[in-house]
């Protein structure tokens, strides 16, 4: 477990899964709404082939920044000119093992990243099924490697036909599957490793409890938002606000001063700390969850 | 513009002069630029063919000089322009406009007979036109190096990957000993093969004898098919040859014994069928401890192959014995897609293998496909076959349709397979035009290749109407060639202003989900020149059945009806997420991991096997909601039965 991520149940199940469906298929999707970390998921399966050695590499193109032409080249018409694309490019590199590819590499892996769209999904079909090869305009012909593996990652499929689905196995992280306790977790054990603040973690583990659990994160949730967010990213915003008051507390002349002063008594120190560190808790969840609330901000303020 | 404003202007008098100076000077600089550019482009494309290559150098010898003139002068051009780097001075030369133009033209005539070159190239071996250009480039400038070309024998023959070279004196790479499938499986040459001449040619020789060599193994597989009953069983026979034609012996054999048995129950033995049932059966399930044992991957699908088609053997004769057939010339055997050897001259001294459905016939065409499995033969895919070559019988393309995941695809290879074709599979886009079509059009007539345009209807429509003439053409050229195919006129068909060759097995085949998003309705011209085939429900309970006990397991039937049960119910009880499928693709995959692990585990229940597949392989993909639903689904159908999850400790403690 690497990047301080945290090693609960739900998800290395996730990740055991994940690498469970790419033995038996070359070609996936990993399905879940924002924030429920699908990203992570995949980067963490690919550091622990690496770290039992079996070599990964992976790369990621978002399928719908660019063009259909962009994304798997183009024949100009009139110069009769071939024009690679990012996707064409990328597996011919996978399959003779140019560039930044090894043939050491165990498991080569192209991530899609992006909304699926039958424009571009669709062309995939030869690669997603047994035929395993990518069939570009110019009658090039690029096989998929047994090494290689294609990793769609999406929020929903409502707009693949059901030839695209099909090819695919699936990976659905649920919102529940691994939630945003493991993402808190993370924050707390950088301020307990790194910031080596006790007192912080020691506050704000005391705050979380006690504000956050999971009823009223999920009550909050329902309530109605002047734009849709999910928990993780509230979460999200209240750790980054949490954050940059704390470096502000030990920058800035003025709160420098202020705990010098408080300093000066050392037995009520701890305390006052606190007392600031929980003030900042508050105003960032205020700022966070409070911040997309329409019609029930009052309640929320109480 | 903003000088032509002024020009317009009343008080432009005092500048007039200065001002039509500008205005000439700035239109040659942007007309000279635009040459500039589409020089330069031209040149950096074709710079690398002719000045690098030799083999190019040598075969275009009068390009090449013309290149080479051009080249310099450009060189000479562009060091002018950069000792004075100012756009004014470098553009508004007496004459530079003149002298780009003739590099244009110059350089056009380069490049129209490189194209030419490899048009020219591509006839002689037609395989070239499944290559791209860039590809195709690369091999003719390496001919001289087979090291290099060994590469790019894959890309050229769908299963073989490359050749074994020996070594010979002091030039190595000139004589190669045999090939390479690409799931790695060896085949022996019958003799040395010797790399000569030039590239094009030494490929149409290895492709002659890739088919002679098969060729001769099938004869002498088919002779020791004797010995099952003696020194050799059949399960130990098949190593020693490889998967494809080890297939096709037991095939012809099986379509011998067949007519014998008929032959034995006319003559009054009314058992006979069902002794060869029992026959079979026993072969079988020799097969399928041998699948059990430990075996290398390849001699496991090898295996694993041929229980497949054997399966549907004992089908076929079961129907027989079940429903009291006694004639061969009754449909349900004349419908078998049935091998047999013969002689394709009286003259000829050999026999070659042929392949019957019904009046259709075919000589068998031996390319090498390798070691790739085949597909579950049920009674869908038969009928298939038969619209299919039905279809070629009566010079039409062939389209099988229906929703995804039912085998159109595969089927249509399976079927190139079984008859030793090379099926080029190309995945249609709106992003092909006439021009890219008529190349592979040209393509396959030429190598009597069949291609298989998956998701045909996806091509724009104007597209589609051009395509329509081509396939017209395509299959006209065919339809004359047909009852005089020694004719040397006939030979040749004219397609796209140019005479082309075609061969008798080219086929072209087309699939199709109808009424998917952002697909078109084929014109009626289109659908007039294929012959439909619906493809709806695949007999996935068949196929489960066949693959379950290919790999290995006692239970087959039992199983798959569960299986199947589960999904059934699953597909309406369970909530409806597009993402749920719970069709072929989703079986094949559960079946494979079910196989995985009945091998890590051969002594343990079947039942609890299949059902941790099932359910391991499942639930990811199953939202919560729909969770204890599945789990509940499950546990009705394997009662009292809780296998923990195959735990990976490795992967998870590597988390």
């Amino acid at each position: 477990m690497k990047a301080g991520r945290q090693p609960e149940d739900g998800f290395i199940q996730k990740c055991v899964e994940l690498a469970e469906i790419l033995v038996v298929r070359h070609c996936m999707f990993v399905i879940g709404t924002p924030g429920v970390a699908k990203t992570t998921i995949w980067k963490n399966m690919a550091e622990a082939f690496c770290s039992i050695g079996h070599e990964t590499i992976y790369d990621i193109v978002d399928p719908k920044a660019v063009t259909s032409d962009e994304l798997f080249g183009c024949m100009n018409v009139k110069t009769k000119e071939w024009r690679d694309g990012v996707l064409s490019v990328m597996m011919r590199d996978m399959n003779k093992c140019q560039g930044k590819f090894k043939p050491t590499q165990k498991y080569k892996w192209v991530i899609l990243d992006g909304d699926v769209d039958p424009m571009w999904i669709e062309s995939l079909n030869t690669v997603m099924d047994d035929n395993k090869v990518l069939t570009l305009v110019s009658q090039e012909r690029i096989p998929l490697t047994p090494s290689m593996r294609l990793i769609i990652e999406v929020s929903h499929l409502k707009n693949a036909t059901p030839a695209t689905v099909s090819r695919g196995g699936v990976l659905f992280v649920n919102d529940t599957d691994i939630g945003w306790r493991p993402y808190m977790d993370t924050w707390l054990a950088k301020y307990k490793n790194v910031k080596k603040d006790e007192t912080a973690v020691i506050a704000f583990t005391l705050y979380i409890t006690q504000y956050c659990n999971e009823a009223y994160i999920d009550d909050l949730m329902k309530k109605e938002m002047i734009a849709p967010v999910c928990a993780m990213g509230s979460f999200q915003s209240l750790t980054c606000i949490i954050d940059y008051q704390y470096e502000q507390l030990y920058e800035t002349k003025e709160s420098q001063e202020l705990i010098k002063r408080l300093k000066e008594v050392p037995d009520e120190f701890a305390e006052k700390l606190k007392l600031i560190y929980e003030g900042f808790f508050a105003f960032a969840f205020m700022w966070s969850f409070g911040a997309t609330l329409s019609e029930e901000r009052i309640p929320f303020n109480t | 513009m903003d000088l032509m404003s002024m020009n317009a202007s009343k008080d432009s008098e005092t500048f007039k002069e200065q001002l039509l100076k500008w205005q000439k000077t700035l239109k040659t600089i942007d007309q000279v630029l635009v040459l500039w550019v589409k020089v330069q482009k031209n040149w950096m494309r074709l710079e690398p063919i002719f000045l690098a290559s030799e083999d190019i150098r040598a075969q275009l010898p009068e390009d090449t000089k013309r290149f080479e003139k051009v080249d310099a002068e450009w060189k000479g051009l562009m060091a002018d322009a950069s000792e004075d780097p100012g756009v004014v001075a470098a553009t508004n030369t007496e004459g530079r406009d003149k002298v780009l133009e003739e590099f244009i033209s110059e350089i056009d005539l380069c490049e129209k007979a490189l194209n030419e070159y490899l048009e020219q190239k591509k006839k002689i071996f037609p395989r070239f036109y499944f290559l791209s250009n860039q590809a195709l480039l690369d091999i003719l400038s390496n001919g001289n190096n087979p090291e290099k070309v060994n590469e790019y024998i894959s890309d050229c023959f769908d299963g073989m990957k490359n050749m074994k070279f020996v070594e010979e004196g002091n030039r190595p790479y000139r004589v190669a000993q045999g090939m390479f499938a690409k799931d790695g499986e060896y085949v022996q040459f019958n003799s040395n093969f010797q790399i000569q001449g030039a590239v094009e040619n030494y490929l149409c020789d290895l492709e002659r004898k890739m088919q002679e060599t098969l060729k001769g193994i099938i004869i002498e597989a088919k002779e020791t098919t004797d010995e099952w009953a003696t020194e050799k069983p059949r399960e130990l026979w098949l190593d020693d040859y490889c998967s494809q034609l080890a297939l096709l012996a037991t095939q012809i054999v099986w379509t011998e014994e067949t007519i014998r048995t008929f032959d034995d129950l006319e003559s009054g033995s009314e058992s006979a069928m069902k002794d060869f049932n029992g026959l079979i059966v026993a072969r079988i399930k020799k097969l399928i401890e041998r699948v059990r044992g430990k075996l290398t991957v390849e001699t496991r699908v090898k295996v694993i192959t041929i229980i497949t088609i054997d399966v549907h053997s004992r089908d076929v004769i079961k129907k027989f014995v079940d429903s009291k057939i006694v004639e061969q010339s009754h449909f349900a055997w004349a419908s078998q897609l049935k091998f047999g050897m013969e002689k394709r001259n009286p003259k000829d001294d050999i026999k070659q293998v042929m392949s019957t459905i019904c009046d259709w016939k075919t000589w068998y065409n031996y390319e090498f496909i390798g070691n790739t499995g085949r597909l579950v033969i049920t009674p869908l895919t038969d009928r298939c076959y038969i619209t299919l070559t039905q279809a070629l019988n009566l010079s039409m393309g062939g389209a099988p349709a229906g929703p995804a995941g039912t085998g159109k695809t595969e089927t249509t290879k399976d079927l190139g397979r079984a008859l030793g074709l090379q099926v080029v599979v190309f995945n249609c886009s709106d992003q092909m035009n006439y021009e890219s079509m008529g190349l592979i059009f040209m393509g396959l007539s030429q190598a009597g290749a069949w291609g298989c345009f998956d998701e045909f209807n996806r091509i724009k429509i104007e597209v589609l109407s051009v395509v329509s003439q081509q396939v017209k053409l395509c299959l006209d050229a065919i339809k004359r060639l047909k009852p005089n195919p020694a004719n040397v006129q006939f030979q040749q068909f004219l397609f796209n202003d140019e005479l082309i060759a075609i061969k008798l097995t080219a086929g072209y085949f087309i699939t199709m989900n109808p009424g998917y998003a952002g697909r078109t309705e084929l014109p009626e011209n289109l659908k007039a020149l294929f012959r439909s085939c619906a493809m709806v429900v695949p007999d996935i309970i068949l196929i489960c059945e066949n693959m379950l006990m290919a790999e290995g397991f006692d239970q087959a039937q039992d199983l798959s009806k569960k299986f199947m049960t589960l999904y059934d119910l699953a597909k309406s009880l369970l909530s409806q997420q597009v993402h749920y499928d719970w069709g072929l693709r989703a079986v094949k995959s559960v079946l494979r991991q079910a196989g995985g692990l009945k091998r890590a585990d051969p002594n343990g229940s079947e039942y609890e096997i299949l059902m941790r597949a099932l359910r391991d392989f499942n639930l990811p993909k199953i939202v919560v909601e729909d969770r204890k639903i599945f789990r509940d689904l499950i546990n009705d159908l394997f009662p009292n039965m809780d296998p923990p999850r195959a735990q990976n400790e490795e992967l998870e403690v590597a988390c």
